[in-house]
């Protein structure tokens, strides 16, 4: 079994997380509050965002030409600019886009913080916590696109820091440029490169999510009906009182020298405003490094967990551990030759959390916690009925 | 059922789904720039039921004061339609209708499925 | 009052935190009656112990997992509801007194909702009659 952990660093934070749980409990109930379902609240997010994406994407031209600067001239700001003011539903579409980008940023956030606090991201479960850091970066990086290409002043800003922060790594950097500007230079391929790394890295996020996914048996990918009413109306109830709407469309004979920040996407951009590029690569780099450690490093000296152990002898191969496992840590392989049975349960030791539901799941007591064998608790039971008092 | 609906509870879901159904006609409201005018498809359904005149009285009566507040308020935000299109900015309004209905119309199941949420449970005796 | 009711809570370590009223001989200071076995999760609880704790002179035992929805192991204290209710194997015999068996699935900060709970549980148990013929 995994003893509770006595010396995290962030164990105050974990009777604060319960705490809040234990309050919102109290007029929510446990069926609808959204922090039982933390991690499935930006897997919501992504479907609206997908769904919204997917109409935007119909109308979404990716050019920058505007060398006739004409009204009638269609480029990818033209094309945002038709969205939001003339497409019936057009600008609360892409309110949605952008908004349920926000949200899923705040509920990644939640999720992290909440699987942090509570203790809930190493051993057995650093796959999760490693992917889900990859997964974070990618939704950020997702986007930051998005901001590109609705091609206004922003949009070509934040292109020329990004392409001159990749030019100044070392080796990599002016390859990483090249890609990201898909040529020397920022012309019509530019855009197309941009939303193809915006569609594309989001389908992308599909396959971080399996992985995100795997060994967790039967995983939680949606709220129920009720919280997703509510998710969805933040985001219709924030399009109305921030409606969207566009800088001047892009000029390349210009620099722009300011913009709105988007706290939620474009925060990096305000850290490489303000300190020099090798120093904002050497802080994301190193924080990156540091947060996907944490498994590790957080706690000096982690107790080794008690895996469940199968008694061999015992085990009639019913399949009840192997169905009930949270972690997907136990394998039904063919019973050695000579056996009554046809299966026999063996313990993945590398995913086994020591939790002891396959112990309540045999009716054989044929799976024990090595520190806690079933025999035990029984004899304990009876010794504590039988004792005076 | 009618004992239900008499109850406290009931009395307060009626009162959501009312003011879900409620919201929802602003909807239709605000799908047309605010405006005093009913669409087709409502004048239609409304005159069959004979409730045309009552919807569009709450249509007009809604006009001066919420429309125009609420287009000072997206005009004030920088929200422009395109006059030549079907674009208008009671899309927005409709947008928050919407968001509100969803809302009252998800506390309102919720209060109907808190019921089912458990910090005890009692195993039935089997007979 | 001649003989308290002996009850039994099974509990999950991580659920209401009931340290500092269990002794160290497992006894619940604030319930009397009451003896405490701790588990890593509720879902390693078998019906069979329940079964075990009754047979042994148990006049009551209760099963007290984390709140529906926020097991640390994900499914642990779904998994024994749902044996309780019968609804996933192995479930509890049929012969199974189950008037003496309560759920809770309180969090960590709700101990006196666990006392209450539990001195109500064993107030229904002095009514009961005696234990069932079968």
């Amino acid at each position: 079994m995994q003893k509770i952990v006595d010396n995290h660093p962030l164990k105050a934070f974990n009777g604060l997380t319960l705490a809040i749980e234990n309050a919102i409990n109290a007029f929510m109930t446990s069926k609808y509050n959204p922090f039982y379902y933390h991690g499935a609240l930006p897997q919501y997010y992504l479907w609206v965002l997908y769904l919204s994406g997917l109409l935007l994407f119909a109308y979404y031209i990716p050019t920058i030409d505007n060398a006739y600067n004409s009204k009638l001239l269609t480029n990818a700001w033209t094309s945002v600019d038709y969205i939001t003011k003339s497409l019936p539903f057009g600008g609360v579409i892409r309110g949605i886009h952008r908004y349920a980008g926000d949200a899923m940023v705040i509920t990644i956030l939640l999720h992290a913080l909440r699987v942090w606090f509570t203790d809930r991201y190493r051993q057995y479960r650093w796959l999760q916590w490693v992917s889900g850091i990859v997964l974070a970066i990618f939704v950020l990086f997702i986007g930051q696109t998005g901001f590109y290409l609705v091609w206004d002043d922003r949009s070509l800003l934040l292109t020329r820091m990004t392409a001159s922060a990749f030019e100044s790594l070392p080796v990599v950097g002016p390859g990483l440029k090249t890609w990201f500007l898909n040529g020397d230079q920022i012309t019509n391929l530019t855009l197309s490169n941009f939303l193809f790394i915006h569609i594309g890295l989001s389908f992308f996020l599909l396959f971080g999510l399996w992985i995100h996914y795997l060994r967790m048996t039967r995983p939680v990918l949606t709220p129920p009906p009720a919280v997703n009413y509510i998710l969805t109306a933040l985001v219709l109830v924030c399009v109305f009182i921030w409606p969207l709407s566009s800088g001047n469309m892009a000029d390349l004979n210009k620099q722009p020298v300011s913009f709105d920040i988007d706290w939620f996407f474009l925060w990096p951009y305000a850290m490489l405003s303000q300190m020099p590029v090798m120093g904002y690569w050497a802080v994301m780099i190193l924080g990156t490094v540091a947060i996907t450690a944490a498994p590790w490093l957080m706690i000096p000296k982690q107790p080794a967990i008690e895996t469940a152990e199968v008694v061999l002898n015992k085990c009639t191969g019913c399949s009840l551990c192997y169905k009930d496992c949270p972690y997907q840590a136990i394998e039904m392989v063919p019973a050695p030759a000579g056996s009554r049975f046809k299966l026999l349960a063996t313990v993945k030791d590398f995913r086994c959390s020591g939790c002891g539901v396959c112990v309540g799941a045999c009716a054989f007591d044929a799976i024990d916690l090595p520190d806690l064998p079933d025999a035990e608790v029984n004899a304990k039971i009876k010794a504590l009925l039988e004792a005076k008092g | 059922m009618i004992k239900y609906i008499l109850s406290p509870k009931g009395i307060i879901l009626l009162a959501f789904a009312g003011a879900v159904v409620a919201v929802s006609v602003l909807m239709a409201w605000s799908e047309l720039g605010f405006t005093g005018a009913t669409p087709d498809w409502l004048t239609d359904l409304t005159s069959r039921i004979g409730l045309h005149g009552a919807i569009a009285g709450f249509f007009n009566s809604l006009t001066p004061s919420l429309g125009e507040d609420l287009t000072k308020y997206l005009q004030g935000k920088g929200v422009s339609v395109n006059p030549k299109s079907t674009a208008s900015l009671g899309d927005y309004g409709y947008i928050l209708f919407m968001g509100v209905a969803l809302t009252i119309g998800g506390i309102a199941i919720m209060i109907i499925g808190r019921e089912d949420a458990e910090e005890k449970t009692v195993l039935p005796v089997k007979k | 009052m001649s003989d308290a009711k002996k009850v039994i809570t099974l509990i999950c370590e991580r659920a209401c935190d009931l340290s500092g009223i269990v002794d160290d001989s497992g006894s619940c200071t604030e319930v009397p009656g009451m003896k405490v076995v701790k588990f890593p999760c509720s879902g390693m609880i078998q019906p069979l112990m329940i079964e075990n704790a009754i047979k042994a002179g148990a006049d009551g035992v209760v099963v007290t997992g984390c709140q529906i929805g926020d097991c640390y192991y994900r499914e642990g204290n779904r998994m024994i509801r749902e044996r309780l209710l019968g609804d996933r194997p192995p479930t509890l015999k049929k012969g199974t007194d189950r008037r003496r068996i309560l759920a809770l699935w309180l969090a960590k900060p709700q101990r006196q909702r666990f006392i209450s709970e539990s001195k109500e549980f064993i107030a229904t148990l002095n009514n009961l009659a005696t234990p069932e013929a079968k």
